[in-house]
């Protein structure tokens, strides 16, 4: 996924603000309202609309979270266990669309499922171990 | 309790169990709650990790979304998506954070102080129905309109299997690219593009009507 556009939208702004891009995003976006007064009023504009009520189609898909798998969904993902073109569209999510929910969802996913092998590897290691011991060749 | 569970106990995104895991919390259900924190906390981390230095600084920021929970509960709205909800606490308490550490030094503290204020504080759409600007009936009915008609077509896109329209729609309303931009990013045609926004606009406002926020998409094509 090569191409990025060079301008900041206004819902990318938002995003910004909601803390809902990718990190990446963030700190690009982060670094342009440093050097540019205008982007900064820009930002102000859209929150200053924001407060008084107005909403965009974009912030209410963020809010709710419309397009994020559900978590049975993102748990097949995780293993592998979905067809090609979903998991394709949730890498997409994840990594273009920069949903950073998701993405710290999929994290935890992944620690929990490394935990749990771990948990299981421990004991089986241990009796591994100590059921060859025996048959290692004696010291000198 | 179900520390490294994963899995059955609190289906994502399920209202019902959600509900009553929350009302059991509003009671002072203490197992209720440790249940709670170990579904959430490893996911709110992960969130908040990569934007600050030290671990030590993510975990300080979730413990003061989940603070900030407890603290909202009296005005939280149990059909709520709870992830959601939580995580727009975490972004609160994150952006809280990177400007008291000199991040964000054009952000004016407009919407923040520093002395725990709940969940009123939040600005963008979704938040607690006591929001003072948001009371306004008419506007949270509408944005409640529109999330679920864009959940609808966006069940159905995913029942269809239409994932290169999802991808278009994401990138052109969550994004917010021009035509072009997503044209090129998804090796589709422009004019394909363009006939995927129109058709899309013309179901929600079929399934809406002239909602503003809409209205604002069809006048930028
Ligand atoms: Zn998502």
């Amino acid at each position: 996924m090569a191409h990025r556009p060079s301008y900041i939208s206004d819902e990318e702004l938002l995003a910004y603000r909601e803390e809902r891009l990718r990190v990446e995003d963030l700190a690009r976006i982060e670094q342009a309202l440093r050097e540019s007064r205008q982007l900064r009023e820009r930002l102000a504009q859209l929150v200053e609309e924001e407060d008084r009520g107005w909403y965009s189609v974009g912030a209410v898909w963020r809010a709710h979270r419309i397009s994020c798998p559900d978590r049975d969904t993102l748990a097949a993902y995780c293993c592998g266990a979905l067809p090609q073109n979903e998991a394709d569209y949730i890498r997409f999510h994840i990594d273009v669309v920069g949903c950073r929910l998701c993405e710290a969802e999929l994290t935890d996913a992944q620690r929990r499922q490394q935990a749990e092998e771990e948990a299981r590897a421990t004991p089986r290691r241990k009796r591994l171990y100590e059921s060859s011991l025996r048959y290692l060749p004696s010291d000198r | 309790m179900a520390a490294h569970n994963n899995r059955g106990d609190v289906p994502s995104r399920s209202v019902s169990s959600h509900a009553l895991l929350v009302e059991r919390i509003r009671q002072g259900d203490q197992e209720a709650w440790a249940q709670f924190v170990a579904e959430y906390e490893g996911r709110l981390l992960a969130f908040i990790e990569p934007r600050v230095p030290t671990v030590q600084d993510a975990e300080d920021i979730v413990q003061e979304t989940l603070i900030g929970f407890l603290r909202s509960l009296p005005s939280y709205d149990p059909r709520r998506d709870l992830s959601s909800y939580l995580f727009a606490i975490a972004a609160h308490k994150l952006t809280d954070w990177l400007r008291r550490n000199g991040r964000r030094p054009w952000d004016s503290a407009s919407s923040v102080d520093d002395h725990g204020r709940p969940l009123e504080e939040f600005s963008g759409p979704g938040r607690t129905a006591s929001t003072i600007l948001r009371s306004r009936e008419g506007h949270a009915q509408d944005e409640q309109r529109l999330a679920a008609a864009l959940a609808q077509l966006v069940r159905r896109w995913k029942e269809q299997g239409q994932w290169e329209r999802l991808k278009c729609i994401e990138l052109l309303f969550v994004r917010g690219w021009r035509n072009k931009d997503v044209a090129a990013a998804l090796g589709m045609g422009e004019q394909q593009v363009a006939n995927l926004k129109f058709q899309t606009i013309a179901q929600l406002k079929q399934l809406v009507g002239n909602v503003p926020a809409v209205l604002k998409l069809e006048e930028s094509s």
